[in-house]
């Protein structure tokens, strides 16, 4: 039976390719078109390996966003002293 | 306070966190050292411009991310071809798609993000720059994506193809370095 489900989620409603690049399109905040919504609902609910990567994807997208915050490199005190100093060399040179 | 004074008291108040933020937009030490400094000599040819009306800090970061998205446009080359056939099969059905049951999800990670956040640095790293590139764009730019395809000259569909074609390597690399630590 469930074989059956998911030969229907792959050839009725869509492939997993679509699917991923619909989630990805969702996940950029664009909005998707009714019907594509009501498929990749469907699809979704009848494909467990695109439901996790639909999970996958909202952790991936967090994480980045997280990181892209976080400032990832610490310096030591003398390297950043030498910096300021070549700075304000270069800048009124 | 002259010209001179104000940039010499930002040069002292800001230039380690631009750095540290430049250092993480394009994993460069060296290329990072440069943006900033040239993010201070526009700063200081333009000082007119600045009306006062955001904060300093703003203003340079503003420059900033100029500046990276300049870097970046100069450096990337829009990709011929996104083939997706590596992650699934030709009826576009996932080829490893028991892979991504296991491994991390939102339960194991939680509390543990320090971790699971480096793992995805690294992998990110891994991108080729025609992934890479436009993905910290899209991040840098908060996700706004008529700007990044305006930025980097490509088309919307294309912009999400390579998300796409991006995140799937990412989510594989996770998964094969989850593994590797088990």
């Amino acid at each position: 039976m469930n074989k059956v489900l998911e030969n229907i989620a792959h050839k009725m409603v869509f492939t997993c390719e679509k699917a991923t690049f619909l989630i990805e399109k969702k996940a950029s905040g664009q909005s998707i078109s009714i019907l594509e919504n009501m498929r990749l609902k469907g699809h979704l609910a009848l494909c467990k390996w695109c439901r996790a990567y639909n999970k996958k994807v909202t952790i991936i997208d967090n994480a980045i966003l997280r990181i892209s915050k976080k400032a990832n490199e610490k310096m030591v005190e003398t390297e950043i002293k030498d910096f300021k100093n070549y700075l304000i060399d270069k800048t009124f040179q | 306070m002259d010209e001179k004074e104000h940039i010499e008291q930002w040069i002292e108040l800001y230039s380690s966190e631009l750095l540290n933020r430049a250092i993480y937009l394009i994993s460069d030490k060296e290329e990072a050292k440069d943006i900033v400094q040239d993010v201070f000599l526009a700063a200081y040819s333009g000082y007119q411009s600045f009306k006062g009306n955001s904060s300093a800090k703003t203003w340079l970061y503003t420059i900033l991310k100029n500046k990276v998205a300049d870097y970046y446009r100069k450096k990337y080359k829009n990709p011929s071809k996104i083939s997706l056939e590596s992650y699934f099969d030709e009826a576009g059905i996932w080829r490893n798609g028991d892979n991504l049951l296991g491994a991390w999800d939102e339960a194991n990670i939680t509390g543990n993000y320090a971790e699971f956040d480096h793992l995805l640095e690294n992998c990110l790293e891994n991108l080729a720059p025609k992934w890479k590139i436009p993905i910290k764009l899209y991040y840098l730019q908060e996700k706004k994506t008529a700007e990044i395809c305006q930025e980097i000259g490509i088309t919307a569909t294309n912009l999400w193809k390579i998300l796409q074609r991006g995140r799937l390597q990412v989510r594989e690399c996770l998964e094969t370095k989850e593994l590797e630590n088990e």
